[in-house]
């Protein structure tokens, strides 16, 4: 077919497309600084506003994460503290949003708005966590399998075949109940219900595919004439994993674990909600949102309020990951028309 | 250029590869057949000497095995058969903790100036990591400044040593990996295709540094282009590969004026001539048909298949490679039936630039 | 008349680091059956120019007017521009690949390229013209390879099965853009062989877009020399080469290894080009430019002919008469401005 090459647009410019600014700053010797791709990745970031607004969101979250005992003393609610008569209606259900629980109150009484604050605070903990988990472990096993290749490479993609074809939310559901009756005990920690088991069940769960698009990467990294270079020199190969293999991959990590960290948060919500992950009375958004269900008819705001909480963080890191994405790699959509 | 020629008591050859082999394994077949495994002979016997301070030229097309032999010489891939003797040490049979001593007599510049360099490094790391590589070489609180030396040297501004490659131009980023391999004053330096990809206006000014580079520090070339452009201009002798294996091996002046193998020849006719006179008069050879698979090279000479002059014993054995009837003493030939010397005579470009210097009249 | 007129073409392209200007103004024009080479290097806005011309450029900002076979090419609708390409302009370019899909036999994809413009073609019809058009283009057993995919192609021969579908309806240009740039030597000059045949037997006129001075050499009738997407020059094949007149084409010739020249002898052009996303002020060759004067930096000189040699043209303000041009070459005494006084 008579349709143009992928790159109809130019093939001239597609050495400037990836660095526009490359000859410009280099001839007119304006900044002796190099520009430094994160540093042209972060300029492009500061011109997304949807990424910025998103941004604005995750620390707006953080925030109230962190102050969450404020909160709790400024409205002079504690937590898990019950208010029977306060925040109970005389039937025994919750209180709608009033001047005194501005987000009312849930079945137990406790006020919404001091534990969806808290409630943040386990959301993100498990999610940063867990990602960091995921992608230490799930980056180290990909850099190793990609650059030494051969029997290694084979024992770490058939590791990844096999966690990618169990089941993650019965594995999740089975260790977590087994934990819950005899704790888990790795050398000096035992582990029992709670963030740790949340952290681990997902961290495990979740390498898989981040060695995955790594070795991915690795590979086609590996073939670059740089490494070459590198061996050239007499580079050790784990001097080469390091400064010329790893700072290539990083870009993709981080775009990975920005993603990753709303599905660890919905998954830490998920075994919430299922009554496997932070046990009560710790406040917690998936264990709210599965108490709310049985009044979602009575106490709309039960229900409304957690369930929003979570989406609109999990939608402002997805979105940031987008926009991160762009930034790092912006020959993604490389013309604006 | 001084090559020590009957210094006896030191071999004068820097660096000598003795019948290079290197078979790569591959898989073919469909997935359902049961796939066997086959062989690429992507260089087959190959033996070359490279003198010191001499520069040597080696040329063929894709998959004739030149960058696989660059690289064998460096020991970046293992040979399957063969010894890679540098400076009297037989490189192949080196421990890898052994060999990284030798790396730094021996460096390589690379074809591609964006592949070659780490994106997300700094140009002063870049330079400067032969020497975080061998701490012994330079002090840790010395090195910025000889990497700023050597920016210089390379014609890069020291100033710039805190850029990114993605802030410098193809000749510039070339520069840089010059740089990077001189790094350890190395005796050897393998040069693959490193100005095919730059824009005929830098292609200049990269060859000329490497000539200057080259009186400078009395370095060794092993220079590897796909055609006879380049290297006719900056070679001493010229080595031309076909299939994994050396066809034609002799001085400039010799083997480019008068080739006696029909592929050199046919190599030097089929580069277009910047000339449209020339272009208009000369001879043109054009080869038939497309380089056979180095899977299953042909029988005999390997270039029977393409040749206007095979004949049936073309087929049956392999063509030495020799000193040919009627060549001067150090240009060796692999054909059964060399082309005369007369018969041979590619019509020498003369670019339009040079005739002034010859004499014509203006 | 012109087979295709290009006039004061410009096209930018919005990226997220700034606005490139890859194209600032070129105007050229291909008579029928002639070759016309356009040669640039990197950034030159050589490939850019004709791809924007026929629509090509996905996403860019074109202006200009592009008279094709006496139509405005710019002005037309997508359906237009399809209808004139393939039918009437074939197109080719450095990577056969990108243009060929991987999971269609080739001879499927040269029937579509057939049909697609003439539905009454029957498909047998279709076929047996795929099979004659490979083997015309070189190809051997074509009525075997008709039923090959792609892959099962060497390079070159990829190359020949584009040409072949470039020119199967026999359009009356075909655009090769840097045809034989990825391919070793001795296909290339197979494939240039190849063009010369063809554009003999079907007189069809070639743009053909290449940054080797050699390829132009053995193929152009004239050529168009481009430099931060400006024209420097313009010239029948022989003026250029033996009278040229600009000073970036000089430097061009003068940087060509060639035989007989010794080693560190070659004459670079110094510096580097402009980037396409600043704003040109003067002429864009003037910062590498030996001959650089003051009023160069300001005021960027007109394309203007050269007395005495029709269709030649040079955007420089050094004299342009022969006797001017001989006197200031002899008084530098520089060895590489022959060109300007060789006469043969």
């Amino acid at each position: 077919m008579l349709t143009p090459p992928e790159a109809a647009a130019p093939r001239d410019l597609e050495t400037q497309s990836d660095d526009p600014r490359g000859h410009s700053s280099a001839q007119n010797a304006r900044s002796i600084e190099g520009r430094s791709p994160w540093r042209l990745a972060l300029e492009r970031l500061r011109r997304d506003r949807l990424s910025l607004v998103a941004l604005g969101v995750i620390l707006l979250i953080v925030l109230i994460a962190i102050f969450a005992p404020f909160i709790a003393k400024a409205t002079g609610h504690g937590v898990d503290t019950q208010y029977p008569t306060i925040g109970l209606t005389p039937t025994g259900l919750p209180r709608p949003p009033n001047s005194v629980f501005p987000l009312g109150t849930d079945d137990l009484g406790r006020t919404l708005l001091v534990r969806i604050a808290y409630g943040a605070r386990v959301s993100l903990l498990v999610g940063v966590l867990a990602t960091l988990m995921t992608v230490t472990i799930g980056a180290a096993l990909g850099l190793v399998a990609g650059y030494f290749g051969k029997v290694v490479d084979t024992l770490i993609a058939r590791a990844v075949d096999v966690m990618l074809s169990i089941p993650f939310l019965l594995f999740a559901i089975a260790l977590a109940s087994v934990v819950s009756v005899t704790p888990l005990h790795l050398g000096p920690f035992s582990l029992s219900k709670g963030i740790p088991i949340v952290v681990l069940v997902i961290g495990i769960f979740s390498w898989a595919t981040v060695a995955r698009i790594v070795r991915g990467q690795v590979i086609a990294i590996r073939s670059r004439e740089y490494i070459e270079a590198a061996r050239a020199l007499g580079a050790s190969s784990w001097r080469i994993i390091i400064f010329d293999v790893l700072p290539n991959v990083l870009p993709t990590i981080i775009v990975y674990a920005t993603l990753l960290i709303p599905v660890s948060i919905v998954a830490e919500a998920a075994l919430s909600y299922l009554g496997v992950g932070i046990p009560p009375p710790t406040a917690d958004w998936g264990s709210m949102i599965a108490d709310a269900q049985s009044y979602y008819q009575q106490a709309w705001w039960f229900l409304t309020f957690p369930s929003l909480a979570l989406l609109m963080t999990t939608l402002a890191f997805n979105i940031l990951g987008d926009g991160v994405r762009d930034a790092i790699d912006p020959r993604g959509t490389p013309f604006k028309s | 250029m001084t090559v020590p020629t009957s210094d006896s008591d030191r071999d004068a050859s820097l660096l000598r590869l003795e019948d290079i082999v290197k078979h790569f394994p591959v898989r073919t077949g469909s997935a359902l057949g049961r796939g066997h495994r086959e062989v690429v002979h992507a260089v087959d016997g190959v033996s070359l000497a490279v003198s010191r301070g001499e520069t040597v030229g080696l040329v063929g097309e894709t998959g004739c095995g030149k960058s696989t032999l660059a690289r064998i010489a460096l020991r970046l891939i293992e040979v399957t058969k063969g010894r890679v003797v540098f400076d009297g040490v037989d490189l192949t049979a080196l421990s890898a903790r052994q060999l990284r001593t030798y790396r730094r007599e021996m460096q390589m510049i690379f074809q591609d100036p964006y592949g070659s360099l780490n994106p997300r490094r700094r140009v002063g790391s870049i330079i400067g990591e032969p020497f975080a590589v061998h701490g012994d070489v330079v002090a840790r609180s010395q090195r910025r400044r000889a990497v700023q030396e050597l920016m210089e040297l390379v014609g890069l501004n020291p100033e710039h040593y805190n850029r990114f490659p993605a802030e410098f131009s193809g000749g510039q980023r070339q520069r840089i990996g010059v740089a990077r391999a001189l790094a350890l004053r190395p005796k050897l330096l393998v040069c693959d295709e490193p100005v095919s990809a730059l824009d005929v206006s830098i292609q200049a000014q990269i060859v000329n540094l490497l000539a200057r580079l080259q009186k400078e520090f009395q370095l060794t070339y092993l220079f590897i282009a796909h055609d006879l452009s380049v290297v006719r201009h900056l070679c001493d002798r010229i080595a031309v590969m076909y299939l994994g294996q050396l066809v034609e091996l002799g001085p400039v002046g010799e083997l480019d004026v008068t080739p006696r193998h029909p592929y050199t020849e046919a190599l030097l006719s089929a580069v277009p001539v910047p000339d449209p006179d020339q272009a208009a008069r000369r001879r043109r050879i054009v080869l038939a048909g497309d380089v056979p698979s180095p899977i299953d090279p042909p029988s005999g000479c390997r270039f029977r298949t393409r040749c206007p002059r095979a004949r049936p014993l073309c087929g049956e054995e392999v063509p030495p490679l020799e000193v040919r009837a009627g060549s001067g003493p150090s240009h060796l030939t692999a054909c059964h039936f060399p082309l005369e010397r007369a018969q041979a005579r590619v019509p020498v470009e003369v670019h339009p630039s040079q005739l002034l210097e010859e004499g014509n009249p203006c | 008349m012109a087979l295709l007129e290009v006039l004061d073409l410009r096209v930018r392209f919005d990226t997220v680091d700034g606005s490139v200007q890859a194209v600032r103004g070129v105007s050229f024009s291909v008579d029928a059956g002639h070759t016309l080479g356009i040669v640039g290097e990197s950034g030159s806005g050589k490939s850019v120019s004709t791809q924007a011309a026929f629509g090509f450029a996905r996403g860019a900002h074109v202006s200009g007017r592009a008279m094709f076979e006496g139509r405005d090419l710019l002005a037309m609708s997508d359906r237009e521009l399809q209808a004139v390409r393939g039918a009437r302009v074939g197109m080719i370019f450095q990577d056969p690949l990108t243009s060929l899909h991987p999971m269609y036999r080739v001879g499927w994809q040269i029937v579509e390229a057939i049909r697609a413009h003439d539905r009454s073609i029957t498909k047998r019809a279709a076929r047996s013209r795929a099979v004659e058009l490979m083997g015309r283009v070189g190809i051997p057993q074509p009525e075997q390879r008709v039923d090959d995919y792609p892959h099962q192609f060497s390079g070159g021969m990829r190359q020949r099965v584009m040409i072949a579908m470039a020119m199967a309806l026999t359009p009356s240009l075909l655009i090769a853009d840097e045809p034989t740039t990825a391919l070793d030597p001795t296909v290339q000059a197979q494939i240039l062989e190849l063009l010369r045949e063809l554009k003999d037997d079907f007189g069809t006129a070639i743009i053909m877009i290449t940054h080797d001075l050699g390829v132009i050499a053995e193929i152009a009738d004239d050529v168009v020399v481009l430099y931060a997407g400006k024209v420097m020059e313009e010239a029948a094949v022989r003026n250029l080469f033996y009278h040229y007149h600009h000073p970036y084409t000089e430097g061009l010739m003068a940087s060509l290894p060639s035989a007989g020249v010794r080693r560190g002898e070659l004459v670079p052009i110094d510096g580097q080009p402009p980037s396409p996303i600043d704003p040109l002020s003067g002429c864009p060759f003037s910062p590498r430019c030996r001959y650089a004067m003051a009023e160069c930096a300001i005021q960027a000189p007109t394309l203007l002919e050269i007395p005495g040699e029709p269709r030649h043209r040079s955007a420089c303000v050094l004299p342009r008469d022969r006797a001017a041009r001989q006197a200031l070459a002899e008084a530098r005494r520089l060895p590489a401005t022959q060109g300007m006084v060789l006469d043969r």
